[in-house]
Parts: structure tokens; sequence; C-alpha cells
């Protein structure tokens, strides 16, 4: 993680020595949420890639073993109505569930945030054409218009990571143009002039750091976001199609199974719910460890 | 007054690109409606009679203007594969997810508020902790898995409940309660959860204040303090949050009504995708979004004439 250089705000007097405008920031002590949720992230990202390379079972095999077993030695998690590891299929599906938070995060943020700082920055008819459309977009309960458009598209990986990242891109742009709005006429950014610093540090040691924060705390809690959307999807059968496995759609086959084999239903569901745990804190973490305030 | 006249000019211009967005989604589908109601062996020239009988074979623009005049009538076209209006078929199927999300909000708001003000109250012991470490729980489960747990333990081994469908109200109340308990608890998780940061939150913040430090000083009883005073304040907070997580309830129910076949709004949403049943598509999610828009206009409005101080401010 970067560390970022975070001058305490106009208005801000409480805590901490107060930081030089030009000068090094202070010590910031991270906390448990941080700390807690960059471990099981770093865990969830650890087992994904190793589920790319390696698994107990082949995640596909059909057949190979008995089919419902239970959980036991041999399958930590039984097999499904195939005969197939559970414990290898959710190994193999977590790479997945990742690459669509991280690609439909990186949607809303490259899309949003690019429309926001010029509605921000530009003001005037710009400003007013831009949001408006914005709040078109946002005035939709966002799984109802992911699912419209993966409707629209058709069920699939990419068409799944698109419809969740332009139900971001409302969120982006909104906090992207309050953060340059608040940023511009900010204290410290006249602070920093007068101190002597060339609007190139102002502009990219200044006022880009502080503007990027909450855009940082909102891409990490909107990963996790993507990856409920992605699994409620899948569940649907709106999102991720077989063969690849994923989260929700092996939540969907249990579904049918919950009488004679009740613990399909149980690890998938655990490993979603884990795995937004993990960015959750790590969101709340951030907010705190970048903004004193909180 | 001047404050919600313009608001309300804000609400048409957001419908209106509600429709709008609505439109261009829901025509870059692939299928073909044509071809869906007369069967893959029609002729081209049926196909070609009956494009131009339902406009297919028109501008978009033009498609769209004459969906827009409808729609102001009231008027949201013909589903294509119940051959009924498609107002009728939401009108139908709106009680069951208005219930659904009704009762999943008072449900949020009964668990929310208790455990907002204990957590508050408790600040920093293990009990604010454990309300705390409930609400995180809250944010990342999924509801519909939640749902298929409820079912798994209560309805599939406990025979407690159904393990899904519906029973009107008008048949019987208590069946009605069966069949939606499960479901409005799924549904209401993570409402429970943001509610309880907000009130705990906001309770704390209104704590901080000077008039909270009157109205002590003036030997008023704790209890005095904190529920009439205190909760006033942090009231305001909450109500906003109520109104935009209704529409991110409407969202999720779509996802609960198919876990416990509920034959609400979302599930008619999922068949007509899959049915590509463009007019019943269109309109169905064009209701949905206007829905959410209203109930936050509404309580934006409600807010303004609650605290007249925001509508001088704005």
């Amino acid at each position: 993680m970067l560390r970022m250089q975070h001058p305490s705000r106009h208005g801000d007097t409480r805590g901490g020595p107060s930081t030089p405008p030009c000068g090094r920031s202070g010590a910031r002590r991270g906390s448990n949420p941080l700390y807690l949720g960059g471990a099981i992230v770093g865990a969830i990202v650890l087992l994904a890639l190793v589920g790319l390379v390696h698994t107990p079972h082949d995640p596909n095999a059909i057949g190979t073993a008995g089919r419902g077993l239970g959980p036991g030695l041999a399958y930590p998690m039984g097999t499904d109505q195939f005969g197939r590891d559970v414990f290898s299929r959710i190994l193999h599906s977590a790479s997945l569930a990742l690459l669509v938070g991280g690609a439909a995060v990186a949607i809303g943020l490259t899309a949003g945030a690019p429309l926001g700082a010029v509605a921000g920055f530009a003001g005037g008819w710009a400003d007013e054409v831009i949001m408006r459309l914005m709040d078109g977009l946002f005035a939709f309960p966002a799984t109802l218009l992911a699912i419209a458009i993966v409707g629209a598209l058709g069920p699939g990986l990419r068409n799944t990571i698109l419809a969740i990242g332009v139900a971001y891109v409302p969120i982006f742009a909104r906090l992207a143009r309050a953060s340059v709005i608040s940023q511009a006429g900010a204290e410290y950014v006249e602070a920093a002039r007068a101190a002597g610093c060339r609007p190139g540090r102002v502009l990219f040691r200044h006022i880009l750091p502080n503007g990027l924060n909450p855009l940082l705390v909102q891409a990490t809690t909107a990963f996790g976001g993507a990856i409920l959307a992605e699994a409620a999807l899948s569940y649907l059968g709106l999102g991720v199609q077989p063969p690849d496995p994923s989260w929700g759609q092996m939540l969907n086959d249990a579904h049918n199974y919950l009488s004679v084999a009740p613990w399909l239903a149980v690890f998938p569901g655990m490993a979603v719910a884990l795995t937004v745990l993990g960015f959750n804190l790590l969101g709340d973490g951030l907010r705190d460890w970048l903004d004193p305030r909180g | 007054m001047h404050y919600i006249l313009r608001r309300l000019f804000g609400l048409v211009v957001t419908l209106f690109l509600v429709s709008l967005i609505t439109f261009v989604v829901v025509h870059v589908l692939p299928g073909d409606p044509a071809m869906l109601i007369l069967g893959h062996e029609a002729s081209p020239e049926a196909l070609a009679n009956l494009r131009a009988s339902l406009g297919l074979d028109r501008p978009l623009v033009m498609q769209y203007l004459t969906w827009l005049a409808g729609a102001l009538h009231g008027d949201l076209g013909q589903s294509l594969r119940h051959g009924l209006p498609v107002t009728r078929l939401i009108a139908e199927r709106l009680p069951v997810t208005g219930s659904l999300a009704g009762l999943a909000t008072l449900l949020a708001l009964a668990l929310a508020l208790p455990l907002g003000i204990l957590a508050a109250v408790k600040e920093g012991t293990a009990l604010d902790l454990a309300v705390l470490l409930i609400s995180q729980a809250g944010l990342a489960l999924p509801a519909f898995w939640v749902g298929i747990l409820l079912i798994l333990a209560l309805a599939v081994r406990g025979h407690l409940f159904p393990t899904g469908g519906y029973v009107p109200w008008h048949e019987s109340v208590a069946g009605a309660l069966r069949s939606l308990a499960l479901p409005v608890v799924a549904l209401s998780l993570p409402m429970v959860a943001v509610l309880v940061r907000l009130v705990r939150g906001a309770l704390l913040e209104e704590l901080g204040r000077d008039h909270i430090r009157t109205a002590r000083a003036k030997g008023l009883p704790e209890r005095t303090v904190l529920l009439r005073h205190a909760l006033r304040g942090a009231l305001i907070p909450t109500v906003t949050m109520v109104g935009l997580q209704l529409g991110f309830l409407l969202g999720g129910s779509i996802v609960i009504e198919q876990v416990f076949a509920l034959p609400g709004l979302g599930r008619l949403v999922l068949s007509a995708i899959a049915n590509r049943d463009v007019p019943l598509i269109q309109g169905l999610v064009v209701f949905i979004a206007a829905l959410a828009v209203a109930i936050n206009f509404a309580v934006d409005v409600l807010y303004a004439a609650l605290d007249p101080r925001l509508s001088a401010r704005r």
C-alpha cells in the first residue's frame, strides 16, 4: 500500500501534530479493521493464485469420486451432484470472483471518475449535463440496472463485469466531482502555494492524493460489492456461465439439492461472505487511516 | 415551497432520463420479439407484418416517443408473452413486492434502532463491539444465501415455514405472514447492518452537541436526554437512509423473490428477460426505478417539511 501524504485539513484541530504543507506526513497508525481486512484479502488473493495453478482435484471432472459425498477427509467440503470436489471448485472460482470485482471497479472508476472530475472542474452546463445523466443512472436500484443490462446483452463473464461496472459509474462520478470541488478551494492548497510549492507539486502531491482518498476507499468497498453482485447474478443464471464455475452458480445448484446435500449450500456462501467481509473491513480501515477525522 | 418546486422539476427530469436509459438498454436486446411470438418456422413475410404491426420497423426515436406518450397516459403497452397490459401485470404483482419490501423495512427499523442506540450508549464496550460485528456480518453475507440457509434450517429441516411460494393476504393473513417471514428476514439483513451503524454514529454525534449538555445540566434524567433530545436529531439521517435503502431493497427483492418463489415484480422481471418480452421489461424496469425515485422524493419533501432550515439553505 502506498503511503500517501495527507496534510491536516481546513478546520481540523483534533489530534496529532499538524503537518507542514510541504513536508513529510507524520506517522499514522493503522487500525484493527485495516490489518484484519488486509490479512483476509491477502489470504484470498493468495488462495486464488494457488487455485489458478493447482487444485486438489480437477474442479470440472465429472464422476471421479462418489456423487453427493458429505464433507470428509478426502473431500473436506464434500462432492456435488456430479461428484466434483466442492473445495477444488471454490478454490478455482476465487480468481474469477476477484477478476469480476477488479474489472467492474476499474470500469466504474475509469469511466466515472474523469466524468465527475470534469463536471466539478468545468462547472456550468457541462456539469449540469453530466451530473443529470449520472443522477438518471443512479436512480436505478443497482441490482435492477445490472440485471437489465445483463438481460439485454446476454449472460456471461464479460457482460456481468460490464453490467456491474456501469452501475458503479455514477457513484464514482459523484465522489470525484465532490472531491475536486472541495479540494480546489481548500486552505492547504493556498498554504502549499504560499510555502513555495510549484503548481505541479500542488496538483500531484496535494490536490490529487487528497482527492483520491475517497475514491480509493469507495473502490475497496465497491470491490466487495461487485463480488456480492456477481454471486447474485450468477445465482439467477444471468452471470458467469458453465463451464466457468462461480460461487453464485454453485449456490444455484445447491438450492436444488438442499434436502439431500445441504453442505453444497454452505461453503460457497461462506467464500463470498468472507471475501466481501475482507474488502469491507479493508475499506473501513483505509477510510480511518486516510482521514484522521473519521 | 420554492425548494419543493425545484425538487419536483428535478424529479421530472430524472424520471425522463430513467425511461430514456431503460429504452436504450432494453433495445440493445439481441432477440427478435416477432420471431419469439411466431416461432422460428414463421415466414419472412409474416415476421415483417408482425414487426410492422408492433411498430418495430420504425426508427427507435419514434418508438420511444410513442412509448413515452403512452406511459404519460398510464399505458405501458402489452406484454408479448402474457398478451395483457403491462400495467395490469404490475398491479397483480405489486402487493407481493410491496409487502416484502414494506415488512423488511419495518423489521430493519425495529432491529436497528434499539441495537444502534444500545451500541452508542455502551460505546467502546464488548456489547458495542458485538453490535458492530453483527453489522459487518450483515453487510458481507449475501442476502440470498441467508435466504437459502433459512430455508435449509427452518423449512427443509424444521418444517416451521414453507420452502417457498406465496399465500395472498385475502386468503389467509397467517398464511401470508408465514410465507413472507423468511424472505423478509433475509431481505432486511443488509438494511439492518447499514442502519445500525448509521443510528450509532448519528447518536454519538448528537450526544456530543451543546443542546445535550444543556439538557443534562438542567438535570433531566439520562433516559429523557437520550430518547427525547438526542434520538430526535439522530432520526433525521436515519429517515433519509431508509429512503435510499428502499431503492436498494427493491433491487434486492428481485433475487429474494427468486429464492423463495414469490410471484412479485422481481420474478416478473426475470421471466420477462428470459422470454425477451421487451415491452414488459421496459415497463417493469421503468416502474421499479420510478418507484425508488418517488420514494426518495417523498422522503426529501417530508424532511424539508420537518426541518425548515434545509429548504432555506438549498
